[in-house]
């Protein structure tokens, strides 16, 4: 079982530097689908010893990234844009869905809150 | 006077000679060095996490076991490990000193398997054939154990599938000795060789600090002097066993050579523990058909590096979701730090040294 505490998304790059600057390496983070939100679980590791938060989003809300503070995140969170659909600002490299995507590609199976709001025939698509 | 850009930008893959697997890389040149680079993935990507929701939880082992063709069994062993946690099952004792005979079994492919692609990648065709000669000998060890030599299933929730009888262990431990003395021709060379020296040698440096806040794992991390290895927690029988991390420190192409030699060492070493140590009874428990609630995280040592598995589960039959994150995904950050300031003419050794696995990362 794990432990994670829910933290706020404006609390994401504070929690983020406090890992950093406490010798922690970074693990990777987990992208959910909660009751029509995104939960996404950053893990971190130090001498074996795993530490997790997690942050609930609105499938319209930005999420910041945390590339800029650890570069390995640059890869997971481009994933986690292109495959479910999560808004990230300020990536290193924003690879602008063509990480694992290509320019035809269709939407991901995974990205089903995107999936149901094109059904629903959202006028903002 | 109208002066030409001194930047080129050339693709490197997705179809490469070098790359048995399809990745692409945007490399920006300038002459003949690299000054940015910037992959791409998907060729092949298969969605195997979001089968969770169509296969249950005993079937969805054969599907991960399928992730992969050279860490297989790993997998099958990593997503096995969760899920018993999950129910709250302990394993036999007996299932979990197999695991390890099938996984360092796993390892020793896998490395020389990397190695035979490295050489190659170098031109040393003789030392390519070598590599993978002693390799068919490892394959047919799991041919014989468990029935098949690529994709072996011989984890299930609960336990293993197949057993390994007195009569087949002791010719298990005849055939390892004649791939140890194959592996000691092969450190001969490795640590004589001029061309191999030449080619990896201060290739690639990765620092240690650089290497642990990459998020880097496996040889790649353990090349660069960081000591970890999640054997070392003990999941499975290695707990009982004796051994520690293998590390080099020049952080180079060659050592994260050195360290895939010597754990081959280290894995042979290893599953003769495992076999002498191994106790009789049952190889494993009958589960319960409906899965309780709850998330856990499982980490195994591939011969990559650390595999992690989160499943998330609200009872019934199948995950709610299952997530993995493979060792060549978190070398990847390492590889891009790595490969601007390098000649044109290491990025494919550069490419092999963190042992890309492309059908692990597109899971």
């Amino acid at each position: 079982m794990i432990n994670s505490r829910e933290v706020k998304v404006d609390e994401i790059e504070k929690e983020a530097k406090y890992y950093y600057d406490n010798g922690y390496r970074f693990v990777t983070e987990t992208c959910l689908e909660e009751d029509g939100k995104f939960k996404i679980i950053y893990t971190f590791e130090r001498e074996y010893e795993l530490e997790n938060f997690h942050v609930y989003v609105n499938p319209a809300e930005e999420v910041p990234s945390i590339s800029k503070i650890y570069f390995a995140a640059l890869l997971v969170e481009n994933e986690i844009q292109e495959l479910f659909g999560v808004k990230f600002k300020n990536l290193a490299i924003d690879f602008e869905g063509l990480l694992f995507l290509g320019e035809y590609s269709p939407i991901s199976p995974q990205a089903s809150i995107e999936i149901m709001r094109r059904d629903k025939g959202d006028k903002n698509e | 006077m109208i002066r030409m850009s001194d930047k080129s930008t050339i693709p490197f893959g997705p179809q490469h000679p070098v790359l048995p697997e399809p990745i692409h890389l945007k490399l920006v040149v300038e002459d003949e060095k690299v000054v940015e680079a910037y992959p791409s993935f998907g060729f092949v990507h298969r969605g195997l996490e979001m089968l969770v929701q169509k296969k249950d939880f005993n079937q969805m082992v054969y599907v991960v076991d399928h992730i992969c063709g050279i860490c297989s069994a790993m997998h099958g062993q990593a997503y096995c490990q969760a899920v018993e946690e999950l129910i709250g099952i302990d394993v036999p004792e007996r299932a979990k000193y197999l695991r390890v005979v099938w996984a360092e079994l796993h390892r020793i492919h896998s490395h020389l398997l990397w190695f035979g692609l490295l050489a190659d990648a170098f031109g040393f065709e003789n030392l390519f054939m070598l590599s993978w000669r002693i390799r068919e000998k490892i394959m047919d060890i799991l041919e014989a154990t468990a029935g098949n030599r690529v994709i072996i299933s011989v984890n299930i929730v609960g336990g293993v599938r197949r057993d390994i009888d007195t009569e087949q262990a002791k010719w298990l431990l005849d055939e390892l000795k004649e791939v140890e003395e194959g592996l000691k021709e092969l450190e001969k060379i490795v640590k004589n060789n001029y061309t191999i020296k030449q080619r990896t040698v201060g290739i690639g440096v990765l620092s240690k600090d650089d290497a642990y806040m990459f998020g880097a794992v496996g040889p790649t991390l353990r090349g660069s002097g960081v000591p970890i290895d999640m054997r070392t927690t003990g999941y499975a029988a290695y707990g009982n066993l004796d051994f520690e991390p293998v590390v080099e420190t020049d952080g180079d192409t060659y050592a994260r050579t050195i360290v895939r030699v010597r754990e081959m060492f280290q894995s042979i070493d290893l599953v003769k523990q495992a076999i002498n140590k191994m106790p009789e009874g049952e190889i494993n428990v009958k589960v319960k058909p409906n899965l309780p609630a709850g998330e856990v995280i499982t980490r195994v040592e591939q011969p990559r590096g650390e595999v992690f598995y989160y499943i998330k589960s609200s009872g019934g039959k199948n995950l709610d979701r299952l997530r993995i994150r493979t060792p060549t995904f978190a070398n990847l950050a390492s590889l891009l730090h790595m490969l601007p300031g390098s000649t044109l003419a290491d990025v494919p050794v550069l490419v092999l040294t963190i042992d890309p696995c492309i059908s692990c990362t597109e899971r």
